[in-house]
């Protein structure tokens, strides 16, 4: 962004002391101006500076892609069908236009990049890229403004003619970089509307944070180190004396995986609420899913609405036989695969996840016959158990491809770590790999605090419970979550502040 | 109303219990000279500033038993010469020394801003809270580390690997008083062969140069005699092909003539400093060569600078017991 003093880039990110200073002068200003406008505009320029401070390069084109979907909603409902096709076609041209667009930030590199070394193979040409840097968050926010212009098309939802409104729809800070992705006409009504000041949302909202930032500072910054070390050079593991490091380096990476991406969704929310805007949880307890299908709806949610709602529905959804129903689920994971990034690996893991779904559903007859036949409770703890670690195995296969470096590191990884080389888990290895004694039992005992939490959550909002509690009790909650987190959280200059994961798509 | 009374009261429990767990676990500066300059509030005639080159020379308590001279050493790690500046203005808060010295060597040493974040910390961490050090953080380092800086409890969160029992224990912070902010060092390795130049380029000269003209400033406005020196070292710099003390001297000769500069490198020879056993490293002198520069400083700023002996001050005993003190501590090193 031209102009933008690049002294400040990089200044703010969410799990710093400088985002929580922005976010208190905010909350403070935002109470004291009297309307719902001027605490539009408010927001939308403290989204636009914080985006600006993150990414400056792509600012213009969230502009783009927002005047885009505006003007497109604007025509399609001032269209008139019976002189032509005005709103189909415009409709039509506008996601189109957000497609190619993400396309072309998102693959056109690559696919330069992959030609070019097929020409350099025949002495044609040599190794050129466009150097195209995806903006930050462009997949979130390319995927609402299509879901909008849909939206609009089918009738489902009025046009947004504020641009103030419609803009903070899309640059909302909270949501802007790696979502949810929540549909503008969610939060249009939220934003137009004047807030009370809530003690209570405020209340929620900081507890909220705080859970964020101690699932992103206590655990996943801490895994981070041990999951690089060893996916940087898989090869050195896979002999036949260590070959379970891969396999906990793997568990880590889906434990580091939930705890970053569900810890930023944690605190982009809990910041939300202070302004008392609600936006949707993009996780339901998903490692304690029983099935791949079950993980699926309860991992990213808004992601996978989005898709449902777009892809697998205007495909046929349900509605179709088993064999176009199964090549729909590949469909969409295929899509949801090529959505997270350009590489091979992306495509294996998200046609893996579909995979897994249609050996499911081929399999649930033989699935039946054999709980029948070993008379199997199917709600006894323990085959709830089995098919959750059955599960959260299988998912933990998939991540493999999502982390590894190449097609060949994932199936490399894979095919030696099972190996049951046990010794690894007590002979000092797993000390060897970035992580002190210390760090290993913080990071662990804090994802095991985590998700207790998690499965009291999914019966009861413990966040509720303990924002109801006396005054006393709150207070020394509190306090030891900041506490915990400031003494023992991974951040600042003797660690590299890991970025989200999720920033990257 | 009572909503932000309650929010008030949370903070203020909040900060008191941060403080708390930063006075316990914020990684100890034993040899932290802000203690030592409050406990020897205007007794103090000579101040040291500088780098580690500082502590590593000059040692207080030498000047102390043979010339009654007292001094303290007011410096930090790598220390660029724009936060020795403010050490120096914060120091002036507790005390009115009658010679100022400042090590000079670091003059463009340090990228600026000060991205060294260990040994930034090292420097303000312990620096009493406050305007100076506040601007001197903000003035000095980059906007990335402005939190870390300015809230110290960024210091000690990643300390777990390295907690010991002893980050328990209370009153850590100069620890050390009776040293009076110097450190010392038993290793020898020993020195041979050219000295090294460091070309110190001309933009990062003239950045320091200024700095160097507002401590003269600072000096002159309180009557302070101001001495620039370099310590005794194999690794020197230079500036454009002269040697540092040469160019300033130059560059000061008209604006601030009163301004005095000391080559240690010249006497150290004739003082008896030996290369082959006085030098902890290129660059540091061990406890045998500080001593030895030591003695002879203590009686150059008697004879130079009219710094009179204070053995018969009020404060005196207190001076002997750290004496004593740091007697016990190093025995018979320095001989």
């Amino acid at each position: 962004m031209p102009g933008f003093p690049s002294s400040l880039v990089g200044t703010v990110q969410f799990a710093s002391v400088a985002f929580l200073f922005v976010l208190a002068i905010t909350v403070i200003a935002y109470y004291s101006l009297p309307g719902p406008r001027t605490r539009a505009v408010l927001l939308l320029v403290v989204s636009s500076l914080l985006y600006l401070t993150m990414a400056p390069q792509g600012f213009l084109v969230l502009a783009l892609v927002t005047t885009v979907a505006y003007v497109s909603g604007v025509l399609i409902e001032r269209g008139d069908d019976r002189i032509g096709r005005t709103r189909s076609v415009v409709g039509v041209v506008a996601v189109v236009a957000l497609v190619a667009g993400l396309a072309l930030f998102k693959y056109a590199d690559s696919t330069v990049a992959f030609v070019g070394r097929i020409a350099a193979l025949s002495s044609l040409a040599g190794d050129r890229t466009l150097r195209l840097v995806l903006p930050l968050g462009m997949s979130f926010w390319t995927f609402q403004a299509i879901a909008y212009v849909v939206d609009v098309r089918k009738g489902r939802t009025s046009a947004e003619r504020d641009p103030l409104l419609f803009w903070l729809s899309v640059a909302y800070f909270p949501i802007v970089t790696a979502g949810p992705i929540t549909k503008i006409q969610q939060l249009g009504p939220q934003l137009r509307e004047k807030r009370a000041f809530d003690p209570d949302g405020i209340r929620s909202g900081l507890l909220l944070m705080g859970r964020g930032f101690f699932k992103k500072l206590m655990v996943a910054d801490r895994l981070v180190v041990f999951v690089d070390a060893v996916y940087a050079d898989p090869h050195a593991f896979g002999g036949g004396s260590n070959g379970l490091i891969l396999f906990v380096a793997s568990c880590f990476f889906a434990i580091q995986l939930y705890m970053d991406f569900s810890g930023y969704s944690d605190i982009v929310r809990g910041a939300s609420r202070l302004f008392g805007v609600e936006i949707p949880n993009n996780f339901r307890g998903p490692y304690f899913a029983t099935t791949v299908r079950d993980f699926w709806r309860r991992w990213h949610i808004s992601l996978m609405d989005w898709l449902k709602e777009y892809v697998y529905i205007p495909l046929g959804g349900n509605r179709v036989g088993d064999a176009r129903r199964y090549a729909n689920l590949l469909a969409v994971f295929a899509v949801s695969g090529l959505w997270h990034g350009t590489g091979l690996t992306y495509l294996a893991w998200g046609l893996l996840n579909g995979i897994y779904q249609v050996a499911g559903g081929l399999l649930a007859p033989l699935n039946e016959r054999i709980i029948r036949r070993l008379r199997i409770d199917r709600d006894s703890v323990g085959h709830r158990a089995f098919r959750t670690a059955r599960t959260f195995v299988l998912i933990t296969v998939s991540w493999v491809f999502f982390r590894a470096e190449s097609l060949a590191d994932g199936a490399y990884i894979v095919t030696r770590m099972f190996s049951p080389t046990l010794g690894v888990l007590t002979d000092g290895s797993l000390l060897e790999l970035g992580l002190t004694a210390s760090d290993l039992a913080v990071a662990l005992l804090s994802a095991v605090i985590v998700f207790i939490l998690e499965w009291a959550s999914l019966r009861t909002d413990a966040l509720t419970i303990i924002t109801r509690r006396r005054v006393m009790v709150r207070w020394a909650v509190y306090y030891a979550l900041i506490l915990t987190i400031v003494l023992f959280g991974a951040y600042g200059g003797a660690y590299r502040a890991a970025d989200f994961v999720y920033f990257k798509f | 109303m009572s909503y932000l009374l309650s929010v008030a009261l949370f903070c203020g429990l909040l900060a008191l219990l941060l403080l708390a767990a930063s006075f316990v676990l914020v990684p100890a500066w034993e040899n932290s000279p802000w203690k030592t300059l409050a406990e020897t509030a205007h007794e103090v005639d000579v101040l040291v500033f500088g780098s580690s080159r500082t502590y590593c020379t000059v040692i207080p308590m030498e000047m102390w038993r043979h010339e009654g001279v007292t001094a303290v050493d007011v410096a930090g790690p790598s220390q660029p010469l724009p936060v020795t500046l403010s050490f120096m203005r914060q120091a002036f808060k507790t005390q009115d020394p009658v010679v100022v010295m400042v090590e000079v060597s670091a003059v463009g040493m340090d990228s600026d801003p000060w991205c060294d974040l260990p040994m930034a910390h090292r420097s303000f961490d312990n620096m009493p809270a406050g305007v100076e050090r506040t601007t001197s953080i903000l003035q000095s380092t980059p906007p990335t580390a402005w939190m870390e800086l300015l809230l110290p409890l960024h210091a000690y969160h990643s300390r777990l690997p390295e907690l010991t029992r002893n980050d328990l224990t209370l009153g850590k912070f100069g620890r050390f008083t009776y040293r009076r902010g110097a450190d010392y060092w038993t290793v020898v390795t020993p020195q041979s062969g050219a000295v090294e130049i460091r070309s110190c380029p001309e933009s990062a000269y003239l950045r320091d140069l200024e700095t160097i003209r507002q401590m003269a400033a600072e000096c002159e406005d309180r009557g302070i005699r101001l001495v620039l020196y370099v310590s005794p070292s194999f690794r020197r710099v230079a500036v454009g092909g002269l040697p540092l003390l040469e160019r300033i001297a130059a560059d000061l000769r008209d604006d601030h003539p009163q301004v005095d500069l000391l080559d240690l490198n010249q006497v150290a020879e004739s003082i008896g400093v030996d290369p082959a056993r006085d030098y902890m490293d290129s660059v540091h002198l061990n406890i045998r060569g500080a001593t030895k520069v030591s003695r002879w400083l203590g009686a150059h700023l008697v004879d130079s600078y009219g710094v009179q002996d204070r053995r018969r001050a009020s404060f005196a005993d207190r001076w002997d017991e750290d004496l004593r003190r740091y007697d016990a501590a190093c025995p018979g090193i320095g001989d």
